[in-house]
Order: structure tokens, then sequence, then C-alpha cells
């Protein structure tokens, strides 16, 4: 593993903008049942950037996600992806979405779950060996050499998740879209996927918005973590984070990363009090 | 989850191959183990027949030996057949029967399951119509249906195509309807179409509801099948046999038993067939649901 100050420059963040919420409010159901989700939230995510949203459960983070997506549409402000409205931004797969079950078709094996989004989107200038070739690639770079032909029921759920990682990358959309994807893996596999995803990240030109619970996991993989408030979920607070690049296990080690850690759960804490 | 996940990658290569051996000895042990079980039933059903023939000290007109049911299928009738193959040219028909409508029934069926399931407003249209066929006693209208419609066997595929409506509609409207939202929004993600939505998602994950619905109905459409022979009128089908053998049951106790296995076997041939064909089709599906 090299030092981290000498590789720190391999990250750039781009200056344009990704992904932009202005004053979005997100409200379900009507009348008297009518919940607010999230309220005034104003967010920028610069292309190249790796955003964590964290804070307490029903706080809204997936509802952001899930606004960005165009799974769902605002009650209330405009959310911007890639200078589109959301919308067009999913007809024109600008987007690879991650959710926290793995969610592959049981029917299909690993490679056909990977080749889903390519038989959908019918990708021009992709010839079929080009496909094949990409699937392999992103196959073997998620560790699953070997495991084309076995059904995800005959996986365990680390990799699932990775079949589901590789399947997100196989169109290479400039945006990653993450619903705390390792959210219900054993510790040690959610540490060796943070890190792979990290890895990830470096290699290629995506944008990340995170959802976790995690507060390591948002301080070890972010750029910035976004704390958010209980309901209605807001923005409490932003938080840089300046750890060198790349992010190995001496950086979860390095005294920086600790005064990280305690400076968002302090803030957290201070989300969930809001809350009473 | 274990927790044991620790050296992952390293240890699923090597247990790879090992992975895929044992499933294969696995599928064996149960193929040969169900067979075992099949023989032992066999053995059962045998020894309990003869045993009640005993205990009960019941005469040939009430419970003959298996042995003279055997020895009568060999005979030659009244008509000067030999009688496994008179049974034989009844139940083929009574299969032709059962088949007409079975195939009916699959295609009506399952178009109104996906119309209950994807449209709000015809599905409830349809619904009443689907219970209400339910609820009707197909003994009770039999008759009726042949007097208006004839004794022809299409009028027998028409019953057995009724009963056997019911449970294909209700399985592919309850699979084709049960899919997670994170599978629609995945789709969605991926701006599919409505027929992409169907055909890739949709429908392959409703294939083993269906296939369980199809199981009933395969038995369903043999039932309806006799039960459409039984009006007086009907020349032949298994139906016609069971109902002749019982009106000669006092001199010929045997040709009712020849007659119920005759009808036993057909209803599980059909069944057999409708499992043998899901093997195939849903081949890599999860083991657990194909049962």
């Amino acid at each position: 593993m090299t030092t981290p100050d000498t590789s720190s420059e391999a990250v750039q963040i781009g200056t344009q903008t990704a992904i932009s919420f202005e004053g979005v409010r997100k409200e379900f159901g009507s009348g008297v049942n009518a919940t607010l989700a999230i309220e005034m939230v104003d967010l920028n995510i610069a292309e190249r950037e790796f955003v964590s949203l964290i804070g307490p459960s029903g706080c809204g983070k997936s509802t952001l996600l899930r606004l960005a997506a165009d799974l769902i549409e605002p009650s209330g402000g405009t959310v911007v992806v890639n200078d589109k409205t959301p919308r067009q931004a999913r007809l024109d797969r600008d987007y690879g979405f991650i959710f926290q079950a793995p969610t592959l078709f049981d029917w299909r094996t690993v490679w056909k779950n990977v080749a889903l989004p390519l038989e959908i989107m019918k990708i021009s200038g992709m010839s079929s060996q080009k496909k094949e070739e990409e699937i392999e690639r992103l196959l073997s770079m998620v560790g699953l050499d070997g495991f084309e032909g076995h059904h995800p029921y005959q996986l365990s759920g680390g990799m699932q998740q990775r079949v589901s990682l590789a399947r997100a990358l196989v169109f290479r959309p400039s945006i990653l879209l993450m619903d705390e994807p390792f959210g219900a893996l054993d510790e040690i596999t959610r540490d060796r996927m943070n890190l792979e995803l990290h890895r990830i990240w470096e290699e290629t030109n995506t944008t990340i918005l995170f959802v976790t619970h995690s507060i390591p996991e948002a301080v070890l993989l972010s750029n910035r973590v976004v704390v958010m408030t209980a309901r209605p979920g807001r923005v409490q607070e932003i938080i840089p984070v300046d750890l060198p690049y790349p992010r190995t296990t001496e950086v979860e080690e390095s005294t920086r990363y600790y005064e990280l850690v305690t400076q968002v759960r302090e803030s957290l804490s201070k989300a969930m009090v809001g809350d009473r | 989850m274990s927790a044991s996940a620790g050296p992952e990658v390293a240890a699923q290569f090597s247990t790879r191959e090992r992975f895929l051996t044992e499933e294969r000895a696995e599928r064996l042990r149960s193929a040969s183990g169900r067979i075992t079980l099949i023989l032992i039933l066999v053995a059962l059903f045998l020894g309990g027949w003869e045993f009640l023939k005993w205990a009960t000290d019941a005469p040939r007109t009430t419970l003959p030996h298996f042995h003279e049911v055997v020895d009568y299928l060999f005979s030659i009738n009244s008509q000067g057949d030999v009688v496994w193959l008179a049974i034989g040219r009844n139940l083929r028909l009574t299969f032709i029967e059962a088949l007409s409508g079975l195939s009916v029934a699959i295609v009506a069926g399952f178009a109104a399951g996906t119309l209950m399931a994807l449209s709000r407003w015809t599905g409830r249209g349809i619904m009443p119509f689907v219970i209400g066929a339910q609820t009707v006693p197909i003994v009770a209208i039999a008759p009726a249906l042949v007097i208006w419609l004839g004794t022809g066997w299409e009028t027998k595929a028409l019953i057995a195509g009724f009963l056997a409506f019911f449970p294909i509609a209700v399985t592919t409207a309850r699979g084709i309807g049960d899919v997670s939202q994170d599978s629609l929004d995945l789709m969605a993600s991926y701006g599919a179409s409505r027929t992409e939505v169907f055909f890739k998602l949709r429908l392959p994950s409703a294939m083993p509801y269906i296939f369980t619905g199809l199981e009933v109905a395969a038995a369903f459409s043999v039932i309806g099948a006799i039960v459409a022979e039984l009006p007086v009128g009907s020349q032949d089908g298994i139906g016609v046999v069971i109902l002749t053998s019982q009106q000669y049951f006092s001199l010929q106790p045997e040709s009712l038993f020849a007659a119920i296995g005759g009808a036993c076997l057909l209803g599980g041939a059909m069944v057999g067939m409708v499992r043998v064909i899901q093997l195939v089709v849903l081949r890599g599906y999860r083991a657990q649901e194909l049962s």
C-alpha cells in the first residue's frame, strides 16, 4: 500500500454540479394523514464527489435519494440532476441505484443479472462482444469470477450485494445513488465492501450519493458528510472530510479520523435532540 | 448472516467446485429418497387393502382381492375386448377432454389473472365473475350443460376447463402482482417500459406461483371431465366406465376398482405431466419454490 499523501492528488473533485436540491419539500399522504418527510433541503453535490447522508431513522435520507432518482416526485422545490430534470436523467440512464437489499432476480444467473440493464437499455455503439467483456471485467473487479453461472440464492449476502454493485456499474452511469447498500452485512464484509467501493470510486469518474446509518462508514468514504435532522428532515450540518487518499485501514487509525467521527457524532446527537 | 465471513474471497474460490458437486449429490440423494418413499407407500397401500379385507372378512362383492382386480384387467369383457385395453381407450378420451379443457383454462386463466393484477378497473370487473364461477356447483349444472350443448367431447372439455380456470387465474394474479417495490424501482431506474417490466420481471417471478396453480388445475381438469361424463347420454370416457361398473357391481365388483384405479392413474399422469414441464421451465429457480 502506498503512503496516503503521494496519491492524494489522484482524486479530483469537479467544479460542475451533479445533483442539486433547492428548497426541496416532500410530503407523503394527504389531508390529516399527511406526513412531512423532508423540508427546506438545499444541497449541492459536485461532479466526482462522494457525499454521505446520515441521520436518525425517518429523517428522509432515502427520500432525498429517491427524489434524485425520480422514483418519487417532490411536493415543492426543485431537484436538478446533471443539469436536467430527474426524469430526463432517469430516462438518459445517468444514475445507477443500489438498494439496501441486493434486489437480484433469482431466476437469472449472476451473469444475466449483471447483463439486465444492458438488455433494457440497448446501448448504441456497444457490440455484444464488448458487453460480454465489460460484464467479465466488472465481475472480476468485484471478486466474483467463477460465479457467473450461479444463481443469487446460492451466494452469501455480501456476494449478492457485489453482484448488485457490478450491475449498477455495467452501463457506466455518471452518478451512483446508494441507499444503505451494506447495511445488512456483517461488519467484516461491510468493511471490505467499503474499501472496494472507495477503490471503484477512485478508479472511475463517478459521483456518489451514499445513505448510511454508520458514522465511521460515512467518514471513511466521503468528501463531505451531510447530517440530517429527524422528521421533518432538514440539513443540520455539512461536515467536510479532509482525510488523505487512498482511504485505507491506516487512515481509519489516524487521529484526524477519530476527530471527524466525534464531530459527526456530536452533530448527529444535536440533530436527535432537535427532534424532541 | 454468518459472522465468519473473514477471508471470504479466498475461501469462495476453493469451495466452488465442492459447492457444485455437493449440489449434484444432494439432488441424487433426494431423487433416490423419493423413489424409496413411493415404493414404501405402494407396499403400505397393498398391505392395507389386504389387511382390511382380512380384518373385516369382506366378501368379494364388497372388496375383492387386489390380485382379482389385476386378473380382471387381463380378462375379456362382454364386447370381446381385453379389459385393460378397453379402459385405456376410455381413459384416452377423458384425457383428451381434460387436456383440451386445461389448455383453454390456461389461456383464459392467465389472461384473466394478468388483467386482475395489472388493471385495477378491469380487474375489479372480472373478479366477481371469477369468484361467481367458482361458487357454481359444477356437479349440479353439468347435466344442464350436457342438455344444452350435447354429449360431445367439447362439452366435457368445457366443464373441465371451467374447473381448471380458477386456480390458474388466482395464482397468476397473485404472482404477477407480487413483485417488490425495489424490483419495480430498479426497472424504473433503467427507464424500462411496461412491456419490459412485464416480461423481464413480473412474468418470470410469477412462474413458480403459476405452476402451483397449474398443478391444482391439472387435477381439477380430470375431475371436471369425469363429472361431465356422468350424466346419462355419454357413450365413452372413464366416467361412463365408472357408472356402468357401479351398476354391475354385484356381478363384477373388480370392474369398479379397475375403473377407479384408471381414473386415479389419469389424474396422477396429468399432475405428473405438469411437474415435468415445471422442472424444465423452472430450471434455475430456487429449489424450495419447486418443492
